[in-house]
């Protein structure tokens, strides 16, 4: 199986570092279609709003997982990966609490024996009922491998390709998000200086997903379209003859 | 070891020694290469140890004599004699010479060569240690900082090289200094290497005329580290350590912090943000229940700058150590791509260090009394230094730093000799744009440049080209390909010597054109000839071209008809068009352009100068070497004889009578001979009152930096069989896009002669790949991908009205999962197959100075001494790299028309390796008859014999019609075409 992981991960106010999505890719011709990715039915209850994945159409039939097929390759999404539970945790801890981020969509990159190469994109939108006003995510590109040779070769020759793909996405949702501010604002009557907010202290830190956020609600179809894309883009080229 | 003799040196002649640091002061510190001589001697000095190293580190330790010529060597850009030259001369006198003759011959070069910035092993030393020691002043600074009359000295030398500049400035575009500045940092975002390639080499080469060597630093300020190609980027290593010791104020050490150069930004930045970013949270990682090695690099937020670390734990897990190594932010992109090696520095030197480090713990207090006489220079040399003002910190660095010197300065000489050269290389050398084998147009043009090569150098009896693309194909494909996988056991290397760039490069390019292992079906996608025009202008380029449009040809007739001594008016109307056009090429690049191009007019036709007769040497004469050996790498000077370039000489004045308009008064002004010889900064003018020799100079393309494409385009002249073309008269913007060429002054347009040969030059010229120095832009690509996959609106991502788009598949209760929504990711056929995303380019590139032991393919220029580099190169490859066991190299020798192989194989890992050199092809026969690969390879060259002669064929067939014809009758052989390529380059496939 090829070990290249896309995920989306948020500092959530409640839960500190967690994975919102992670996209993974399954066997070419794998004849179960991906079905060791897919995840049981959990409930949703544990996650708070922001860290929820929200599936289309999860209300009527309680949808757990997306997934897509490209060239027979499947390419699945879910809230969590089942096969790389602990990795994932320990790089979005390590991404997010051990460095020192920086949320300008400049990258970082690491590698060690236990979390493989990763290449992290940080981004924050502003959000009224988060801490600090903002609500910090970033995307993680992540070769889960011990070969440092291997794995710099796949990020080496798909560099600008990672970086821009990561920046079109989070340029994509930035840019919804603005419109949404934008709109809010626009809908909001009367002066802001005399609202009930002004230079008041919001103690009311609500969870937001980011859907709502972007006004969005087919967001993370989005992003696991464009993960799928991505990953299938790295492994057809650098497997071609 | 070394540290004795240096005391030992030091001891004997500390009278001599201190001058020298006086003498010199730190700007030692910052030549290159006597810190590559001191490494080399250092290396010698440690050979003890070698033996007891990983195998992953032996090689940065290896202590052969291939040392002196470190990589710092191969790294000019440019097409001009350098360094190397004196390092490969000193190669010879160095080997096999024991340690102190070593440290002596060194210290004598040193002094020959480098005059008054000689600097011994010791006075190296003796500068990190005094520079060490008047940290001592500044807190959480540098240690390596320095005094005011360095300060002086740097601002001096930086002053003198500006009026340098703006001197060879003068000569090239006539009192236009404070353009030419501006553009210096332009130019400084362009490889050089490009400056010296003809139009239509750099199209069949790289796929474009121009790129940026990094297109995130296209549009951004930029600056090298000056102008100069042998400088080395701003870097800074910093060593630290932390202790997890929370309640500890003084848990953060710094055992190291050198910058170099001293004064720029990258000193400024303050260790203790650095720790943020080398250490992290400290908190968590003490958490972390794994203490493992790890690395990363990340940008330095609001700087310039990003780190490079490595952190490892010293027996505790509690001990972390980081090895940080700061560079400039532009460089991120090659980070993963040179990792291994980045890699092999970071293990010796944390090899070095846990030893160091480890060592020094034991004995807090003894090692003051270690190195001794170290200490003594460095007061002395530190004595204006009030020393009472002294933080732990610094004190802890500088005990450290005095103890630990010789081992520190090897880290340091490591990373400037090693690892920065490779970063250089990755980063600023252009590679080869390989084009996809399917391409009827490149196609083309590699058959019509081997029936030119086969025609002009080989004759119909020499088949040195047939056998060396034959011998690529059936031995060196496969393996050429397998290098870049990082499992490969063996390493290749093909290499073309000849002394002339323009004639090894067409050599390179038929070559390359066999080793396209990708097909690309979005050479459209990723080549946008009209857009890349309005990418490139800036507001005043625009102005420029609006300015030229309006009388394109208006200087043709005014000042070029007019008398020399209006030629200063030439150009001044010219000068903002020179400015971005600096540099006019031919659009076929084995000939001469028909006008002189505005950089030459302002040399050889500013009334001063008018008297003076011009002739152009061959770069060979720079380097010191015999031209006329050079001159025979490419020429056989026998008429008639095979591979004459003088059989279809046409007759001068056959040629002179094309061009009517321009010999008139251009020649008038050249043939006014004088007695008196001048030197320019960039041709040598002598007396010679020889006509063709003035000719060959109106023909010229005097391009600065660069002498050799002119000496050969003299040659050219003589043979040339395309002279006329008007394809080679217009000359083309530098910086503008290659197809607005009504922007540049056609001075003599003749489409009427060579109609046929016209038809044959230009089937690349449309081609306009976005791309920099390493990587090819696919960012259109990408963004029509995203509008097609993410941008649709709601309804028609998902909607119950398209039910192909999704589909719930129901919980698998046997599986235990929950329900899945399969999501259609549909592109359209033709869309998923063009959007195949292959950016990085493989490690070919064109004519180089200096080998470059980073590059697989490349041309080189000859001298006796290239030999031993290349084989000296290839232990290289074989000792950096432990998973190679054999390192081939493919010699094509243009001068000696020779094809040989050089190998060097390695049965076990200490094993220093067994050399072979094989000769493949010498005077026309192939020499390999009884090899186990010769009949796949005499085959194949009848192969390709026989495909010539059907594609000759073809083409002749198409030519015969005429002009407008030709496309109808193109098209029709197209398949055919195709189809022999194709079996050609699958020849080694086969086999």
């Amino acid at each position: 199986m090829t070990p290249i992981l896309l995920s989306l991960a948020h500092f959530c106010d409640k839960h500190g570092p967690k994975v919102v999505s992670v996209t993974q890719v399954g066997n070419i011709g794998d004849i179960s279609d991906g079905n060791e990715l897919l995840v049981p039915n959990y409930s949703t209850d544990s996650y708070c709003e922001s860290c929820l994945l929200h599936f289309p159409k999860e209300n009527t039939s309680g949808v757990r997982s997306m997934r897509s097929f490209m060239n027979d390759i499947p390419f699945v999404t879910t809230q969590y990966s089942t096969i790389r539970y602990q990795l994932l945790s320990y790089i979005t801890k390590k991404a997010f609490s051990e460095e020192s981020m920086v949320y300008d969509g400049s990258p970082l990159v690491f590698f060690d024996d236990t979390r493989g190469l990763n290449l992290v994109i940080g981004f924050k939108l502003y959000d009224e009922n988060a801490r600090g006003n903002e609500r910090r995510y970033s995307f993680i590109f992540t070769v889960d491998s011990k070969d440092q040779d291997f794995a710099t070769k796949i990020l080496s020759d798909h560099w600008v390709l990672m970086i821009n793909s990561f920046t079109k996405m989070i340029d994509y949702i930035k840019l919804r998000h603005k419109q949404k501010l934008d709109h809010s604002r626009n809908g909001s009557v009367g002066n802001p200086f005399i609202s009930t907010d002004y230079l008041k202290v919001n103690k009311l830190k609500t969870a937001t997903n980011l859907l709502e956020l972007t006004d969005d609600p087919m967001l993370f179809v989005r992003i696991h379209k464009w993960n799928s894309f991505i990953i299938h883009s790295l492994i057809s080229t650098s497997s071609s003859p | 070891m070394l540290g004795n003799l240096l005391k030992n040196n030091i001891n004997s002649s500390p009278a001599t020694s201190i001058h020298t640091v006086d003498g010199t002061g730190i700007t030692t510190t910052t030549n290159s290469a006597n810190v590559s001589r001191q490494s080399s001697l250092k290396y010698t000095n440690n050979d003890s140890d070698k033996n007891n190293q990983p195998i992953e580190t032996k090689n940065i330790v290896e202590n052969d004599n291939k040392d002196i010529d470190s990589d710092i060597n191969t790294i000019s850009i440019d097409i001009s004699p350098s360094v190397s030259t004196i390092s490969l001369n000193n190669f010879g006198k160095n080997n096999n010479r024991t340690l102190a003759d070593n440290n002596v011959s060194n210290k004598a070069n040193n002094t020959d060569d480098n005059g008054g910035s000689s600097q011994s092993a010791s006075v190296f030393l003796r500068s990190l240690l005094r520079d060490s020691d008047s940290s001592k002043m500044r807190r959480n600074v540098a240690p390596l900082n320095t005094t005011d009359s360095i300060l002086r000295r740097d601002s001096t030398r930086s002053n003198s090289n500006n009026s340098n500049r703006t001197n060879s400035n003068r000569n090239e575009e006539n009192n236009t200094p404070t353009i030419y500045e501006a553009k210096i940092n332009n130019v400084n975002h362009y490889p050089k290497l490009l400056n010296q390639i003809a139009d239509d080499s750099k199209l069949e080469l790289f796929g474009c005329k121009m790129m940026p060597i990094s297109k995130n630093i296209e549009n951004e300020p930029f600056d090298l580290n000056g102008n100069d190609e042998n400088s080395s980027y701003p870097f800074r290593i910093l060593i630290a350590e932390e202790n997890e010791q929370l309640a500890c104020r003084n848990n953060f050490k710094i055992f190291l912090d050198h910058s170099h150069p001293q004064h720029s930004n990258i000193a400024k930045i303050r260790p203790n943000e650095l720790r943020q970013y080398m250490f992290c949270s400290l908190f968590r990682a003490m958490n972390s229940k794994k203490h493992e090695k790890n690395e990363k690099f990340r940008t330095i937020p609001n700087s310039e700058y990003m780190i490079l670390t490595r952190i490892f734990y010293l027996n505790s897990p509690y001990d972390r150590i980081a090895i940080t190594l700061c560079l400039p932010n532009f460089l991120i992109p090659i980070i993963t791509e040179v990792w291994s090696y980045s890699q092999n520095w970071m293990d010796e030197s944390q090899r070095i260090l846990s030893r160091i480090i480890l060592e020094y713990k034991r004995i807090p207090n003894g090692f003051k009394a270690k190195k001794q006489p170290v200490t003594d220079i460095t007061e002395s040399s530190a004595g204006i230094h009030n020393k009472h003002v002294q933080s732990n910190l610094a004190n802890l660095q500088n005990m450290f730093v005095k103890t630990y010197s010789v081992e520190l300065e090897r880290i340091i000489s490591i990373l400037e000799n090693y690892l920065i050269p490779c970063f250089k290389s990755t980063f600023e050398i252009p590679r080869l744009f390989l084009f996809p084998p399917d391409d009827i147009r490149f196609v083309e043009t590699w058959f019509r440049g081997c029936f030119k090569w086969i025609e002009l150098k080989d004759g119909p009896k020499l088949n040195l080209l047939q056998t060396s693309l034959a011998t690529i194909l059936i031995n060196y494909k496969r393996t050429m390909f397998l290098t870049d996988n990082s499992n490969s056991k063996e390493n290749t290397r093909i290499i073309v010597l000849s002394g002339n760039v323009t004639v090894a490069n067409k050599l390179i390019f038929l070559i390359c054109g066999l080793l396209n292992k990708k097909i690309r079906r979005n050479l459209e996608l990723i080549s946008h000839p009209t857009n890349n025009q309005t990418i490139l202008q800036t507001p005043e380029r625009k102005t420029e071209n609006i300015k030229m449009q309006s009388k394109p040809l208006s200087y043709n007739k005014n000042s070029v008809d007019s008398s020399p001594s209006s030629v200063s008016s030439f150009n001044s109307s010219s000068s903002s068009f020179s400015n971005s056009s600096r540099y006019n090429y031919t659009r076929n690049g084995w000939e001469i352009p028909q006008r002189v191009s505005s950089s030459s007019a302002s040399i050889a036709m500013s009334p001063a100068d008018s008297n003076h007769g011009v002739v152009i040497q061959p770069s060979s004469c720079k380097s010191g070497n015999n031209s006329i050996r050079y001159l025979s790498s490419s020429l056989s000077s026998q008429q008639n004889s095979y591979g004459s370039w003088f059989t279809s000489r046409p007759s001068i004045t056959r040629m002179l009578s094309k061009s009517p308009s321009i010999t008139g008064p251009e020649s008038t002004l050249f043939r006014s001979n004088q007695k008196g010889s001048k030197l320019t900064p960039n041709f040598h003018k002598t007396s010679s009152s020889t006509s063709l020799h003035q000719m060959g100079v109106i023909r010229n393309n005097p391009i600065p930096f660069h002498a050799s494409q002119e000496s050969m385009s003299l040659l050219d002249y003589e043979e040339s069989p395309w002279i006329g073309t008007p394809e080679s008269m217009s000359s083309i913007d530098l910086y503008h896009a290659p197809t607005n060429r009504t922007l540049t002054p056609n001075i003599n347009p003749e489409p009427e002669i060579n109609p046929n040969i016209n038809s044959t030059v230009s089937q690349l010229k449309n081609v306009n790949v976005q791309r920099d120095c390493q990587r090819i832009d696919e960012s259109k690509m990408l963004d029509s991908a995203f509008d097609a996959i993410c941008t649709p609106e709601l309804d028609e991502i998902l909607i119950d009205k398209h039910p192909a788009n999704y589909k719930i598949h129901s919980a698998n209760t046997l599986n235990n999962k929950a329900p899945v929504i399969d999501i259609d990711i549909y592109l359209g056929k033709d869309v998923e197959d063009k959007f195949r995303f292959n950016e990085l380019l493989p490690r070919f590139t064109a004519y180089l100075p200096n080998l470059n032991r980073f590059y697989q393919i490349q041309a080189n220029s000859c001298n006796k001494e290239t030999n031993n580099h290349i084989l000296n190169t290839m232990r290289k490859d074989l000792h950096l790299n432990p998973m190679i066991s054999t390192v081939k190299t493919l010699v094509i020798s243009l001068q000696a028309r020779e094809v040989y192989e050089m190998m060097v194989k390695q049965h076990n890992i200490d094993d220093k390796g067994s050399q072979r050199m094989r000769k493949i092809f010498k005077n026309g026969t192939f020499m390999l008859r009884h090899s186990s690969s010769s009949k796949d390879v005499i085959n194949c060259i009848s192969f390709l014999n026989e495909s010539f002669d059907r594609v000759r064929m073809i083409y002749q067939d198409i030519d015969s019609y005429p002009l407008e014809d030709q496309e109808e009758q193109r098209h029709r052989y197209t398949g055919e075409i195709l189809q022999i390529f194709h079996s050609i380059i699958s020849c080694g496939s086969d086999a």
